[in-house]
Order: C-alpha cells, then structure tokens, then sequence
C-alpha cells in the first residue's frame, strides 16, 4: 500500500527531472529487514525516503548531483553509503550500542535514558532465551548487576530473586513486579498447604506464572530508592518493570516457534549398592552383638529370617538391589510452541500471541503444560484521546512428583529416592509386594500433586492530551485475577496416606488484584535547554485472596486417587477459608529536570495509605531526590574523543516494606475442632495470634551514586554503582518462647544495614557484516550488616571467646528429629542469618583423652567451648565436660561475597553463539542431607558410600567419618560444621548456537538453534544443586538445603520463522 | 471534546469517593468470642481442643508421663536400646530438644494462654440466678480448673517455669521462672475458685465441680511428701487432701467391666470418669496410629510405646490371672498385614529382640478391620478408680482406718477379693509400698505413672522403681535400657531449648 503511496509521490520527479532511480533494502545486524529507516541524499534538504515494511526503498537522485545515500534509524548507527555506480544496494545498519536516546520506562512513566538518575538496570530480552523459557525470571539470570536469581530447573518451581541482599529480615524480599503499569504483587503467593499433618510443608510453586517472557518487549530493574520511592511502601525490595510487546506500524508479521528438549538430573549421589549396604547392616549387628541380617554371597544378597521357633533361616530367594536414584529419576521431554501476529495502521496497532507448553519433569509423575494468550492493542481514538489494552491469559496444569516434608524420612520424596534401602524382598512370585510403606516408586505410583491454574491479566488504559502543551491526563485501571487449585493425595503406600486409607488435601486460591491509576504527565522542552518531564497521580490498590483449605481422608475406593474426592468417607479438615484484603491509596508525583542535557535533578514523592496498619501508623511518606551530571558534554570534555558518555549520578530516597499478612493490629479468633459424647464435631474458638496495634511499615533508606560511561565510539560501555542502605523498624517474625502460647509475634525492631557495589560492563569486541562479538559481564558485592536488633546482649562464643553480644536464632529447620535446630542466628554487628552450631575437630580416636561425657573412640570430636572461669578472673578458661548448647559458635556465612554474570553473543556469517554464565562466591550452605547420608548410623537407611567404607574402626581409624552406629545427630540440639559447605558455584546457564537458514522467498527468516541448559557447573558443593530452593520465604532459615531438589541439565532443538 | 471532559472528571471524582482504607477483618473477635453462654462455651471447647493436640494429650504426653516414669520402652527410631528416645528419655535422661520436652510444654503453655483469655474477658456474672449466668460461670470456673490442672503439671514435670496468668500480649513476651511455691499457691487459688464456681451437674463430658476437688487432693498429696520449701508447717497436708478427696466419693461409680474403659463405644462420659477430653473421627487424638501395635489393624500403625518386662512381671506375680493384665498388654495378636501370629515377652520368653516387651494395648485401636488412623476413644483424665486408691493412701497416713475399703473396692471390679497380705497386717510402710503400686497395676499408662512414681521423692523413684528394673530378673543389657540414677537428672525435665533460645529471660 504504502509502496503505491511512495510511487505515486515521486512520479513528478521521474518526469521533471534528470533523475535515475535508486533502490534497495536495510537490513539490521541480524539480517532482519527495517521497516521505517530513513534515506536521504547527502548534503539535500529533500524529504528523501523511508522503507517499507520490508525494508525495501526507493530514491530518485539527480544523476549529476553527489553520489553519497544517508541511512539512519533510531538507536542504530548511521551509514553513509556511495552510489555512485550502483542502482540497487543492500545497506546493514548497526545498533547504537550507547542507545542513549533509548526511552526507558519508569515508575508510572518513561524517561529517555539519558535523563535517569536512578540506578536502573534495563535488562535486553533476548529472543532465543524467551523462547525457551517459560518464567520471567529466567530473563534476568545472570543479566543484571546486583539482581540475584534463585532457581530450580523443575517444571514449575518456586523462584526468588533478590535486588541488592535482602533488606528485611522477614522472608519475602521479592521485588515488586508492575506489568505494564500495574503492580502484580503475587511473587510467592501460593495456594497455602491444606494437609492437617503439621509437619508437611509443600514445594512452593512459582506466583508468576502466566507473564509469558515471550511477550515481553523489555524489563528494567529499578534498583536504588531515588528510582524507587514512587512505588513508597512496596518499593523496598526493588521493582521490575515489565513492558510487553506492540505491534508497529505496517503490514501484519507473523512468527512461530517450536522447540523441544530433554532433561536429566545433573548430578546423582553417590550411595551404597545393595551388597555393600548388606555389609553395613551386618557390620551394625555385629558392632551390638547381634547376628547378621544378611548373608552376602558374591555380590547376591539372601535375607535371614526368623521362623516359627525364632529360629534363624536365610530366604532361598536372593533380594533385590535398586540403585533408587537409576530407577527413578528419567529423562523428561518438553516442547513448545506458539506464533504471535502483529501489525498496525496509523491510528493503531497490534500485538497476538499465543502459546503451548509441555515440560516433563525428570520423575514419571512430573510434569507441567500452560498454554497463554495475549492481545495487546493501541488506537487512537481521536487526535487527542489514546487507548491501550492488554489482556492475556493463562492456563496451565501440572504434577508435582516433589514433595516436601519437614520431618524428612519417610515422609519425603527426595529423602527416600536417596535414603531408601537397596535390597528389596523377593518371596519368589513378585517383587513389589515386599517394597514396603514409603518406597520411593510409592511417590511415583501413589502420590499426587496434581496443580490447576487459570490467570488473567487486563489492563485499560485511557491517555487524554489536555489543553495545556505537553500535559495528558492517563487514567488506567487492571489487574488480575488468578484461580489456583492444588490437590494433594497421599495413597496407602506411602507413609501419610497409610494411617488413613488415603489422603486428600485440597487447597483452591482465589486471588483478585486491581488498581486504578489517575496519572497527569507532563513533558517538555523549553528552548531546547530546560526539559521537563513530571507526573502527579492518585492510585487505589485493592487485593483480595481467599483460599479453601479442606482435607479428606478413609477412602472407600483407592482408584480414583485425588480426583474423586466423594469416595473420602472421613473429613479431616472441613472447609476452612482464608481470607485477606487489604487497601492502598496512594498520591504520589515526580519531577524530573534536565537543563542544557547536562543537569538533571529528579524529585519524587510518595504518600500511603494502608488498610494494614491503623492509628498514626496508617499513612507513610516516601520522599527520593536524585542528580545526575553528564560530565561528558562539558566543554573541557568533548576533547577527549575516547569518551562517548559519561555520567555520574547521584541519590537519596526512602522507601518501604508492608508486606505482612493483613489483620496482624487485631486479636484473630479460629476455628478448632472438639467433640461431644455422640462423637460429633463442634466447631469451637480459640485466639490464634497476639495483635500487635503498633505496627507498622518497614523503612528503608538508601544512597546511591553511580557513573555511567560509553568509550570509543560507545564499543564499551558500562557503569559502577555504589549504595549503602539501611532498614530501620525491621517487620520481624519474633519467634516465641512457648511459654508465651504462641509460635511468632509480628513486631517492628532492629535495623539492617547492606553496601554494595556493582559494575557491569558490555562491550563490542568485532561488528562487521560478517563477524560479531559481544561481550557482558557483571559482579555485584553485597555486605549485609545487622546494625541493632532490640534485644539485650546474651552470652555468646565467638571466635572461641565468650563475649556479650545482641542476637537472636533462627527457626528449628525440621519437625522431625534430624535438623531439629536453628541453623542460623542473627548478630548485631555481624552478615545476616550466620551459621550457628558446634565446630568440630576430626574424630576421637582410641588413646584419646576424652574431657567430655557420653563420648567414645570413633565419635565426632565436638569442641568443648571455654564455658567455665576456673580461675575467677572473669574469662571463661575451661570446657564444662558437657556438649550442649551453651558450645554452639558461630560456624559459616550463608552470604556470598559477590555474584556475578556474563553472557557473550557471537554471530560468523549465518552461525550465531550465545552464552550464559552466573555464579555466586564465597558462601556457605547448610546441608542438610549430609545428617543421614553422612553418617552410618544403621537406622536401615542408606547412606554415602564414603561414610561406610570410611567410617572409623578400632582397625582403620578414621578421621573423617565416625564409627558405624554413632547416632548423637539423631535429636542433636544443634547442627556442627561438618555440614557447613562452600557453596561456590560458577554454571553455564545456557548456550545456544543458531543458525539462520536462507530462505529467501519462502520466509522472511528462519533460525534453527540448539541448546544447552546448565550444561555444566563447577562448585565444591556435594549437595544436588547448589542454588538451594528451599525456605525461598522464610527469614528465618537462610542458606539451608534439607532435601532440596535435583537440578536438571536440558538440551533443546528449536525452531523459528518470521513470515 | 466536552464530552471526554465530563467523563474524565467523573471517573476522578467517582474513583475518589470510592477509596477505602479502613480494615475489613473477616476474623472472628474477641467481642464475638464471648457474647452469650454458646460462645462462652465454644469459646470453652477452644481449651479442649488445644489439649487433644498431637504435641499434649494428642501423643506427645504419653511418651513424656510412660517413657519417663521409668515403666516404657519406645519404638520410635528404630527398635533397639540405643534409638533416641530410649538413651534419653526411657532410661530417664529427657534431652532438653525432644519433641516431647518441646511439645508438651508449648502445648501447655497454649492451653493455659486460652484459659487465661476467658478468665481475663469474662469476669464472672456476680448473684448468677439465670441459667444462662450460672452456665457461664460454671465455664469460667472450667477455664480457672484447666489452668490449675496444667500449672500443675508443669510444676511437677519441670519444677520452677513462667507464671503467665494473664492474656497473652506483645509487651509480655519474656518472663522468668517463679518459684513453685508461687506456682503451687496460683494452683490452689485457681483450683478453688474453679470449685466456686463450676456446676455440680455439668452437660455431658464436661468436669463437674468434683474434678477441682480431685485436683486439690492431689495437690495436698504432692505437698505433703514435697520439699520443705514448698510446705507451711501449719498445714496438715494429708488432712487437706483427705478433705477434698472425700468431697469426691460416691459422687461415681466405677464401671463393671475393666476392660470398658478403653473400649471407643464405653469410655465416652462414663460412670467411672471424672475429668475427660472428647474425642471423635474429626477431632481425634494421634493414639490410633502412635499407640496401636504394628500391624494389629489394617492402617499403618506406629506401636511406639512398649512396656519393660519388669513391669509385667511385678503385676503377674502381684495378681496373677487379673484381667487388668489382657486390658494392659497386648502380647499376642494376628499381624493384618501377613496373617502370621505375632508373640511378644511374656509369650516368647527369651527376649533376644524388641519380642521382649509387651505392647501397650489400652490407648490404641481394638479394631483389627480398622483402616485409618483417627478413632473415637476419649481420653481420660482423672477416673474414679484413681481417687478411691489416692483414698486409701491418705488414709493409711492419716491411719484413720479406711484405707482397705477403698482399695478393695476397685479390687473387687476385677475380682480379687482377698486383699494383699500388706493391706491387712497392720504395718503402715506395707500398706504404703503396696498401695503406690496399685496405681500402677490400675492406672498403668494412663498419664499418672510420671507423677506417681516421683511423688514421694527420689528414694523412692530410686528404690522401687529405678534399681528394681536395673536389677530385675528378666533384664537384658543387649536390649533393655538402664535406668540413670542421678537425682539431678532423673527427677525434672530440662526447660526445653527452644525456651532458652527465645525467652530472654531464661537462660537454663
């Protein structure tokens, strides 16, 4: 259309001059056509032309005038290209790599980039990635400085993402995620945990799904409070800013993908076999003067049994030996697929996508399949009045074969697929009919965790141009509705459903969330010198979850599993509901200023009104200023060819934290269950929490400052920040003694402290047509400091000494009776959440002098704290004999000392190479499955092959591993260093080779890749996965892996063509 | 373009009325809790149902109060003398990080939290002359006698903790230990505004006044045989619960068959029961799946306390033939699972493995068809029986000459009519050894051994309980457990270490 347009416009020219025709096509780096360049004759004044939508143009040139064709596109660098013999040419434009000019999206606004003054990380989505991802997090992996993803590669799993170290230490540091302007405040949100049984804690699930990274255009990090403070109450953790895709101008682009993959677990531990775990059992027995179990022919194991009189007889038939982690961890296979359609007019366009999504896990009954839908539309609707809309969906369904348990044992999957013992009975007519309660092809065959979501995001938005140049007026109202149910169901044959005939847990979640933004927006120039770009706004924000929770159990039939729940017979929980709404209204504006491009000063403020707190504490106000310098246009400057840009910017701001549960000011009462002599149920009442009416939000306040720089010709660019913050009226879950009643008060106490700094770089190494090569990088240093808590000092051992100081322990990680200690604890003056627990020494060894009580050759070697003053001096000089808690020490750092990331992009004629690495260094887990794999304690569990071939013996004594039968983890009252690890890693997230097929005429373009996922990781680390998932959302528990998941290593083949 | 203005500024102005902030708590209130004698008394059945919990009378007090009175031999971890829970709290050394040390006390302490929200946001109705008013009373006195029953508790089991007798509130988190004579008198004063107070004729399955009297005697037994410290020379402590035990007689009656009492159809608000809690499919206790041997039923059960062989035997040759004994032990039964016999000590005989104790069989399920592990048997506290023996032991020191009749009454249910020779020779110490072992051949398991067996001090613990089972004829050192003998440790349990790590306040 637009062609005959063009054509019909220069068709004067063709007959009034001496002109000759020139065309062509603009194509960008990666050989994609560019729609809307413009070309212009060198030195002319004349309109000159502007490509098509398939980058094609057409230009009359005087045949005697210069013979020089300017091409230049917005964020991309401009090409000066002679035409002096030719009539048809091919121009390659190069991005910008500075893209200064580049608008960037803000709190409630957009700002051109060159004007920020915040520390914000604009994070580049790259296509291939998308495509073979299915949350957002997995874009900001390694992306960005200072932002920190936590991960596990299992469909569906929980994720976490930190910005700048955790600045409460309440649990859930998620940042802040506004899609396209409206706040989605579900990060860890999930369907609570309806099993009665008070030890089960679920997997949690991950609270973003269904914003589909394939629709989202951009994301930008807002990290420090000057770029914050406008979110107030809500921005402390940090804000992503998500902007989905649009179509542009022209005719309708069609893409589709398809791509498919294999996944295994990427690493197995290593356990004893069948016979050897024969060797341990029989070597237990005999160490307690008991008979052997087994007898052990060759690698053939044969079982003794009692008969009638008690007597010892060996099973003819031989037992069977399962190495469990073979049996049941599979290959999983997954695929994708989608196609999204864009296009658009002059008053409007559009942007369609749609996809489908199939991930098997690597366990049989794993497995998670979503399928989305997006619409995203603009039109204007007269030459003053805009209209935007998104509105996207999202289904998805999936089974879980993870389950977690707090407890441990056989009441968890994990646990059992490593711990399970090897031999299974043989009675000579089957094997599975001995496999015995809590097997781990029970969690296979038995157990579901069957999971249903529907979501919908819609977001309106109406932008008016008011009489006044350069004021709009936007009112936006969205939000989102997300129903998610998970069903739970426990069979006989595992060790939760065996005591009831079957269990059910249901758990449904609703969830409402919407806003209403009443935004002014003013932006303009004066003289070219003073820019003014400001926002002034009034915003409501409701949210309103409600979330079923019943429990059934004593099936009548078994063969439905979950999915008929009507043949449950008993009620073990009847329906309770949960309910939560809470309010926010919000009046909130910003300025920003630049004068002569060179000084900017941003201002903003924030006032909250929440439905949280009451009294004086209802309202809060979050004030931010900012500078920014750009000292590279300065006269004394522009000298200096080797520098593009340079910027140096500058920030104050306060910013919040309300993220507690609503109604903690009031006394809650619940319902409990007794009965009457009829043995009917009665519904009865008791007070479930103490209120505390004083809270309030928590209060973060933070300086930044930061210098932004581009050199030769912008081929490197990057920046450094340094901030230093500080949490004051930190919201803590006190933990409470029990002689209180209750488990945990909400309270606001203490004050946190981080510093930080951070550098990223990118840089482009080679670009010509042919060759490319990009290279990223970042590293963030944290340091977290807990500057008071509110508690008074306490003895307590540090660096062998007994000193006084503030602190408080973290949670008992298990229930059950392994791990049944606080890991961590909290000190002022020291990182966040320290290990805490004994330190040992090696191994008693026979001979030794043993100064402490209950302890014998081939023990750990507990070290006995100088806890009593034998000579009255006032130092404690001397053990107390006795190993209890008064020994525990400070034992490990959970936090890193830096993270870091980098990625590499490398294109060779049609061959293109990405690449991903993160890693983090310097800190610490807790490992949690070393207290039953590392130690052969004969409870009929299998363990490392290492803690029995090496356990001490009075004949080869050992100092690494104890004697077989030591059992004082069992119940101990503290972890010990020997489950402190370096928790180190360095992965290869993701590599992608592509390969671009020429398909000219056929298609607009195809690429064809490969890749690989986490194809390998270095780390020191013996546990499944170094990156540990579990308690994503408790403060009080950090750096703790207790039956944490197996990553999975992935490899995939994908497809994509643009028409 | 006016059109678009008027719409713009109505949504402003409507968009603004609109707002709200104000908190819409969906909870119930205090204000709700306590409104009318129905919600007084579901606000009652708050407390109950706290004490059937899994971490109290649920389970976890039974592996506290049978493990630790020196009597119990646990499963849990494994069967062999070296698991946990037999090297600490079976051989009489509780850690102070159990779960059970942890549990009972958190669960006490969350019991007598709701107890104290109803005594502190109901005063009682003074002149009560409605039914309405004299019900809520009677609640109110309930909620005084549950906080005695478990300060009592408490002060027994751990000696010196935290007096908390007010609503629990954020600026009273920590506090340190009272002294137990303070934390006896709270118990006394409690015990007898509960007597005030409560109804002589409650609804069913609820104390009636006679349960605070029960209570009370108890109290004075404790006291009478307690530290010097926690006595006032001017009482007569054996009088004093002599006076109250006696309120108590004839008030019930003992059921006619032993073995009822443990049946789920016959032990709900029976003659015999005094103080019990409900329990029902729904609002059930743990005892089903922890208490019932392995195997005995369809549904996977635990079986986790066993009896030491001593303990069998010193009721066999006590009372031979008693059918106390079968209601007591379960020694032999058909495993569901196989069909195969199961025979544990005294059956087999030789006692080379776990065979060589007796399960518990009165707590658990009875039900061999039974699949799930939930049941309806209610959990009794104080029963008839009890206070008839604790009659007879007073009046043996009071030598007042009624000491026989009250045992022989709860002898005769079971069919022993000739009484021991201790009972009728006329020697007081007999009468008193013979008759703090009839707690045990009728009571066995049933809660009271903890207390029973330490009332009269560590002598006795150590003479009669700790080296009879140490020494006893059947012991076995590959797999019984031996008994500590340290006064020091035998006697109290550790404050839990989760109260240490939280409470400011307490610091061992």
């Amino acid at each position: 259309m637009k062609k005959i347009i063009l054509l019909l416009l220069f068709t004067p020219y063709i007959l009034l001059s001496q002109s000759r025709s020139v065309s062509g096509v603009v194509k960008d780096n990666s050989n994609q056509p560019m729609p809307g360049a413009t070309v212009q004759i060198k030195g002319s004044n004349s309109l000159g032309a502007i490509t098509d939508f398939d980058g094609n143009f057409s230009i009359l040139v005087d045949q005697n005038e210069a013979q020089v064709l300017v091409v230049s596109f917005i964020g991309f660098l401009t090409e000066e290209v002679n035409i002096s013999n030719q009539s048809t040419l091919t121009v390659t434009l190069q991005p910008d790599v500075s893209e200064l000019d580049e608008v960037v999206v803000v709190g409630y606004g957009t700002q051109r980039k060159s004007d920020l003054t915040g520390a914000i990380s604009s994070v580049k989505v790259e296509e291939n990635i998308a495509r073979q991802s299915t949350t957002v997090d997995q874009l900001l992996q390694g992306r960005a400085a200072g932002v920190k993803v936590i991960q596990n590669g299992t469909p569906g799993s929980g994720v976490s993402i930190r910005i700048r170290g955790a600045s409460s230490l309440r649990g859930n540091n998620e940042p802040l995620y506004v899609v396209d302007g409206v706040i989605i405040s579900s990060a860890g949100e999930d369907a609570a945990l309806a099993e009665s049984d008070g030890n089960s804690i679920q997997e949690s699930q991950n609270g973003l799904n269904g914003i589909n990274p394939r629709d989202i255009d951009k994301i930008e990090v807002l990290k420090d409070a000057s770029a914050t403070a406008i979110y107030g109450s809500r921005g402390a953790n940090g804000v992503i800013l998500i902007t989905t895709k649009k179509g542009f101008e022209g005719k309708m682009k069609i893409n589709g993908y398809v791509n498919t993959s294999i996944s295994q677990v990427s690493k197995t531990f290593e356990v004893l076999s069948g016979a050897d775990y024969a060797r341990y059992e029989n070597e237990r027995q005999l160490n307690n003067n008991n008979g052997a179990r087994y007898q052990i022919e060759g690698n053939t194991v044969y079982q003794f049994e009692e008969d009638e009189d008690g007597n010892s007889v060996v099973n003819p038939f031989p037992l069977t030996q399962y190495n469990w982690q073979d049996e049941i961890f599979k290959l999983g296979l997954s695929n994708s697929v989608g196609a999204s359609f864009s296009g658009g007019s002059e008053n409007g366009n559009y942007f369609v996508s749609m996809g489908a999504n199939n991930q098997g896990g690597v366990v049989d009954n794993s497995q998670f399949r979503s399928g989305d839908i997006r619409i995203n539309l603009n039109q204007q609707l007269s030459s003053k009045l805009k209209l935007q809309a998104r509105i996207s969906g999202f289904v998805s369904k999936g089974m879980f074969a993870q389950d977690g348990d707090r407890t441990s044992g056989s009441r968890s999957f994990i646990s059992n697929v490593i711990g399970f013992r090897p031999l299974v009975g043989n009675d000579g007519q089957g094997l599975d009919n001995d496999l015995g309660l809590s097997n781990p092809l029970s969690w296979i065959n038995d157990f579901e965790d069957n999971s249903r979501e529907t979501r919908y995001f819609a977001n309106v938005s109406l932008t008016y141009d008011l009489p006044v140049k350069g004021l709009k007026y936007k009112v936006q109202a969205g939000g989102n509705i997300r129903n998610k149910e998970r069903r739970r169901f426990y069979g006989i044959t595992t060790y939760q459903g065996s005591s009831a005939n079957g269990i059910l847990a249901v758990s449904d979640l609703t969830s409402q969330s919407y806003q209403i933004n009443n935004l002014l927006q003013y932006n303009r120039n004066y003289n070219r010198k003073h820019r003014v770009n400001a926002v002034l706004g009034i915003t409501y924000d409701v949210r309103n979850s409600e979330n079923e929770l019943y429990e059934l159990g004593n099936f009548s039939t078994l063969q439905y599993g979950g999915d008929q729940p009507q043949y449950a017979q008993d009620v073990r929980t009847p329906n309770k509901t949960i309910f939560f709404k809470t309010q926010l209204l919000s009046y909130l504006g910003r300025v920003n200023y630049t004068f002569n491009n060179k000084y900017i000063f941003t201002g903003s403020f924030r006032a909250d009104g929440s439905s949280k707190f009451t009294g004086d504490n209802k309202y809060s106000f979050f004030p931010s200023l900012s500078l920014a310098w750009r000292l590279s246009k300065e006269d004394f400057f522009s000298s200096i060819d080797a520098v593009n840009e340079l910027k140096l910017r500058a920030g104050w701001g306060q910013i919040g934290n309300q993220a507690i549960r609503a109604y903690q000011t009031a006394e809650n009462y619940g319902a409990y269950l007794y009965s009457n002599t009829s043995n009917e149920n009665i519904v009865s009442f008791a007070r479930d929490n103490i209120a505390n009416p004083d809270l309030k939000w928590e209060t973060t306040e933070q300086y930044n400052i930061g210098l932004d720089f581009g050199l030769f010709n912008n081929r490197i660019s990057g920046s450094i920040e340094a901030y230093s913050k500080e949490t004051n009226d930190l919201l803590q879950a006190l933990n409470l003694p029990g002689s209180t009643g209750y488990a945990t008060l909400l309270i606001n106490r203490g004050s946190v402290g981080n510093k930080g700094l951070e550098v990223s770089l990118s840089s482009t190494v080679v670009n010509t047509k042919d060759f490319s090569l990009d290279f990223g990088g970042n590293i963030s240093f944290n340091k977290s400091e807990i500057l008071s808590l509110g508690i008074p000092d306490a003895d307590i051992i540090m660096d062998g000494k007994m000193t006084q100081k503030s602190y408080y322990l973290g949670q008992n990680v298990s229930s059950g009776t392994y791990f049944r200690s606080p890991a961590n604890i909290f000190v002022k003056g020291e990182e966040i959440g320290l290990f805490y627990g004994w330190e040992t020494d090696g191994i008693y060894q026979e001979g030794d002098d043993i100064s402490v009580s209950n302890f014998q050759a081939g023990d750990v070697r507990i070290v006995d704290q100088l806890t009593v003053d034998s000579d009255g001096d006032g130092v404690p000089d001397t053990g107390d004999g006795v190993i209890d808690n008064n020994d525990r020490t400070i034992i490990g750092n959970p936090n890193p000392d830096f993270i870091f990331g980098m990625n590499l992009n490398m294109r060779y004629k049609r061959f293109s190479l990405s690449a991903l690495l993160n890693g983090s260094y310097g800190n610490e887990i807790a490992n949690g499955n070393l207290l039953r794999l590392g130690y052969a304690e004969g409870t009929g569990r299998n363990v490392y092959a290492a803690a029995y071939h090496n356990a001490w013996r009075p004949e080869a004594p050992s100092e690494t591993y104890p004697r077989i039968g030591y059992n004082k983890i069992n119940q101990a009252t503290s972890i010990d260093d020997r489950i402190i690890e370096d928790g180190s890693y360095l992965r290869l997230s993701n590599l992608t080779l592509g390969y671009d097929v020429d398909v000219e005429g056929v298609f607009e373009s195809c690429n064809i890749y490969v890749s690989g996922i986490n194809l390998f990781t270095l780390t020191d680390y013996s546990g499944y996965n170094p990156e540990v998932t579990n308690f994503l959302n408790n403060g009080n528990i950090i750096g703790v892996d207790w039956n944490g998941l197996p990553n999975v290593r992935s490899y995939l083949l994908g497809v994509n063509i643009n028409f | 373009m006016k059109k678009f203005k008027i719409i713009i500024f109505a949504i402003v102005v409507s968009f603004i009325g609109a707002c709200t902030i104000e908190e819409d708590n969906p909870n119930l209130s205090k204000e709700d809790a306590f409104v009318s004698l129905d919600s007084y008394k579901r606000s009652l059945d708050g407390i109950y149902s706290n004490m059937i919990d899994w971490g109290y009378m649920g389970n976890q007090y039974y592996f506290i109060t049978n493990l630790g009175s020196g009597f119990g031999w646990s499963k849990r971890g494994g069967n062999r003398n070296t698991s946990f829970d037999n090297l600490t709290l079976s051989s009489l050394k509780p850690s102070n990080s159990s779960t059970y040390v942890e549990n009972t006390w958190i669960q006490m302490y969350s019991t007598i939290s709701k107890s104290n929200d109803i005594i502190a946001y109901a005063p009682p109705v003074e002149a009560a002359t409605s039914s309405e008013d004299i019900g809520i009373n009677s609640i109110i006195g309930e909620a005084y006698f549950l906080r005695a029953y478990n300060y009592f508790n408490l002060v027994r089991l751990w000696g010196q903790v935290p007096l908390r007798i007010e609503p629990t509130a954020s600026s009273a988190i920590h506090q340190q230990k009272a002294a137990e004579k303070e934390i006896y008198d709270q118990i006394i004063k409690d015990a007898n505004q509960a007597s005030l107070l409560m109804s002589e004729t409650p609804i069913k399955g609820y104390p009636a006044k006679y349960a605070a009297d029960m209570l009370l005697a108890k109290v004075y037994m404790t006291l009478a045989t307690a530290d010097a410290s926690l006595q006032d020379s001017s009482l007569n402590y054996w009088q004093l619960a002599y006076d109250h035990a006696i309120n108590v007689y004839g008030k019930y009656q003992l059921l006619t068959n032993y073995s009822d009492l443990f049946i789920e159809d016959s032990n709900d608000a029976n003659s015999e029961s005094i103080f019990e809690l409900q329990v029902a499919i729904g609002a059930s206790t743990d005892h089903v799946r922890s208490f019932t041997a392995s195997n005995y039923t369809k549904a996977n059960t635990f079986g986790n306390i066993r009896i030491n062989a001593d303990v069998y035997d010193l009721h066999n040759a006590t009372y031979p033939g008693d059918e106390r004994i079968a209601a007591t032990f379960l020694t032999n039964y058909t495993q569901q699972h196989n069909g195969k016999t199961y025979n544990s000590y005294p059956n087999v005989t030789n006692r080379t493995n776990w065979n060589g104790f007796p399960y518990l069989y009165k707590l658990g399920s009875k039900d061999p068809a039974n699949m799930i592990r939930e049941g309806n048997q209610n959990v009794i506290i104080y029963r008839y029986a009890d206070l008839l023996i604790m009659l007879a032991e007073i009046s043996n020191e009071l030598q007042n000459g009624e000491a026989l009749g009250y045992v022989q009454e709860v002898l005769n249910r079971v069919g022993i009519t000739t009484p021991l020779a201790a009972y009728t020779g006329g020697d007081q110490a007999a009468f008193r050894n013979a008759i703090m072992k009839e707690y045990q051949f009728e009571l066995l398991m049933e809660g009271h051994d903890w207390f029973n067996n330490r009332r009269r001090g560590y002598d006795y613990f150590l003479n009669n309980v700790i080296i009879p089972h140490n020494t006893s004829a059947s012991f076995k050192a590959a797999i019984d457990v031996t008994h500590e003998t340290s006064e020091a440790i035998v006697m109290k349990l550790p404050i839990p270490a989760s109260e240490i790590n939280y409470n400011e306040e307490i610091a061992n």
